[in-house]
């Protein structure tokens, strides 16, 4: 299991590399450079500097290299000099966003939280709702349940996340005042008055995200049962007297899990282009508000590394899955 | 001669010889919801192709009279604006009409782009051991982006220059369909790539390929037809999806200009007036109404095309 973890790590460096390079070049590449933004009044001796400032004088690759250097190497720096009051650093150049002036880490650790917290409550949400529906309506096909539940999650899979939302916004705040449509993020949770604030506030971008995701995996969840439960194993184990509950949430469960894992892992992607919609719907100010302000004023360092990091959490995600395959069928582990 | 007075006798017979396409469309409409969804969909391709012949009431232009377009800002439905009027007075009818076409067209030539290219690569990296390794890495690589944020970034960026040189709104289309079209084609190449596996291993590729045929004629002739089968239920899927990742870019404002209409860029304009709710609700019902009736038909050829189920 270690071998296989280590060997399915060493496989993610190149990929992440390779999407570094790619994210780096689209957006370096695009016509419409910072140097573009310098007013025409400027002299050009002065613009000179300012575009050897920014360092966008350099040849692409070397440019590459030191953003590759500072993502992986000078920010990290930085990271243990906060965490432990060091000085490993030593004021080496950190990535700065052209519009704001401040380190780009500084401003997406400030935005990072907001959208996990609702991503991931809603996920798990999601999951949570998925499996045992998806499960319910495997196990009774063609019953009135599974009718039901089959036609919601394809309803709930084809309407987009930002009509859902504005939907939810007339029906829940216009209508009848029960949340807020509006996400407060300067909100601290310090009692029991905050904190239900903060689930008011949250409840429906959550609501709204969740319904999508849990409509998408109780379809997967539904399809990989049926396969299962119609097996000869799933024969076997019912011959040999096991219980109706063992077969179904033991034998069938199992093996139905991985196509599951894989939609649940894979999905992710799919979770942050909902993230950056609902947080436009309802005002949140997250990583998906940062990233289309930032398109918006052609702050580059700032969509790079947003885009980066994105990507660097669906490897992540990626490599979670791997290794979960390997727990769950123990022949992947030896491939 | 003798053929053709014994034909009808032949086809009336239920052991006639029946071709695969007609045993698909039999089991396409045993699909209640596929069915369903074809009507919903026909019915609105003729909403906004041939609705526009009838409605004709101006889309795009605002009213040059301001004092007429003031008095006719945000009317509630009635004969003269069966869905009522936007912010600056045009009516939502013939807006939903166009926004349709152009949609509708964003999406289909945007899942064209995408099948094509992911045909073309899994086609090449299935059947040549050579390619497969390194087209598999990229379609990998592809499938581990973050997908929404660098069609953002490509139609931001590369928007303007296409913009300059088509126009604006031709610009957008092409920045449109190119942006989806390279980040969708990745399931496509997947399991065309699966399919050519197996269907290459066959006895009569095998024949084929000992009379001397070209690679390329054994793809195009042998292999390409025995795998159309899954890349039609792709098809439709990416329809959908294409459609909402328009709508999606031109919500947050990045796709077309919002006096032009699309249905994602009235849900957008609709959104920053939100005293009157009901303008979001049609171009959202519209875009949630077309992408259901596409993916029950993606459900419906699935079944029809899978050999297992078709018969039973």
């Amino acid at each position: 299991m270690l071998t296989y973890t280590l060997r399915r790590l060493l496989v993610a460096i190149p990929t992440l590399l390779l999407i570094s390079l790619v994210i780096f070049l689209l957006v370096d590449l695009a016509p419409g450079s910072p140097a573009s933004e310098i007013p025409l009044t400027v002299p050009p001796e002065v613009k000179a500097k300012m575009i050897e400032a920014m360092g966008i004088n350099e040849p692409v690759h070397i440019r590459y290299l030191l953003w590759l250097k500072q993502f992986f190497w000078t920010e990290p720096l930085y990271a243990i000099d906060a965490a432990f009051g060091t000085n490993y650093a030593d004021g080496a150049p950190r990535i700065i966003s052209y519009s704001s002036k401040v380190p780009v880490m500084d401003y997406i650790g400030e935005r990072l939280p907001q959208t996990l917290i609702v991503i991931g409550t809603a996920y798990v949400v999601a999951i949570l709702i998925a499996l045992p529906i998806g499960i319910y309506s495997a196990y009774r096909q063609y019953s009135w349940f599974d009718q039901v539940g089959t036609f919601v999650s394809m309803v709930g899979y084809s309407v987009p996340t930002f009509f859902t939302g504005l939907l939810a916004i007339i029906i829940f705040t216009t209508w009848l005042g029960w949340f807020p449509s509006i996400y407060n993020t300067s909100l601290e949770v310090v009692d029991w008055e905050t904190f239900k604030q903060q689930v008011r506030q949250m409840f429906l971008p959550v609501a709204v995200l969740a319904l999508f995701n849990a409509a998408e995996l109780s379809r997967y969840t539904r399809s990989a049962m049926l396969e299962n439960l119609s097996q000869d194993y799933a024969r076997t184990a019912r011959a040999k007297g096991l219980s109706e509950r063992t077969v179904v949430l033991k034998h069938v469960l199992r093996n139905s899990m991985i196509p599951v894992i894989t939609v649940i892992t894979l999905g992710l992607p799919a979770v942050f282009a909902g993230a950056i919609v609902t947080e436009q719907v309802f005002k949140i100010n997250g990583i998906g508000a940062a990233l289309i302000g930032a398109i918006h004023v052609n702050d580059l360092p700032v969509v790079q590394t947003i885009a980066f990091i994105t990507a660097i959490l669906i490897v992540l995600f990626n490599l979670v899955a791997d290794i979960l395959y390997g727990i769950l069928d123990p022949r992947i582990r030896y491939d | 001669m003798t053929d053709a007075t014994a034909a009808p006798a032949i086809l009336d017979r239920e052991d006639a010889p029946r071709s695969l396409w007609r045993d698909v469309w039999d089991q396409f409409r045993m699909h209640r919801g596929a069915t369903i969804g074809l009507w919903v969909l026909a019915s609105l391709l003729i909403f906004v192709l041939i609705g526009p012949l009838f409605w004709t009431a101006e889309p795009i232009k605002v009213n040059p009279n301001t004092a007429e377009m003031f008095k006719s800002r945000n009317l509630s439905p009635s004969w003269s604006n069966p869905l009522g009027t936007d912010q600056v007075g045009r009516d939502i009818m013939a807006r939903l009409m166009l926004g349709g076409k152009v949609s509708l067209a964003v999406g289909f030539v945007a899942m064209a782009v995408a099948v094509f290219l992911g045909t073309l690569i899994g086609l090449l990296s299935g059947y040549f051991r050579r390619l497969d390794g390194a087209l598999m890495r990229l379609t990998d690589l592809f499938l581990s982006l973050p997908l929404l944020p660098l069609i953002l970034v490509l139609t931001f960026l590369y928007g303007p220059a296409l913009k300059e040189a088509f126009g604006p709104n031709l610009g957008t289309f092409f920045i449109l369909i190119m942006a989806i079209g390279l980040t969708s084609w990745m399931h496509v190449a997947r399991i065309v790539r699966g399919q050519v596996l197996a269907v290459k291993e066959r006895e009569f590729v095998l024949a084929a390929r000992s009379i001397g045929t070209p690679a390329r004629r054994i793809i195009s002739r042998h292999i390409l037809p025995n795998v159309l089968a899954p890349v039609m239920v792709a098809a439709a899927l990416g329809v959908a999806n294409a459609i909402i990742t328009e709508s999606v870019v031109s919500f947050l404002g990045q796709g077309f200009q919002s006096d032009f209409s699309t249905w994602g860029s009235m849900l957008n304009s609709a959104y920053y007036n939100q005293t009157y709710p009901m303008q979001m609700v049609w171009p959202g019902l519209a875009i949630s109404l077309t992408v259901l009736s596409v993916n029950y038909v993606g459900d419906g050829l699935r079944d029809a095309l899978d050999p297992r189920i078709r018969g039973r």
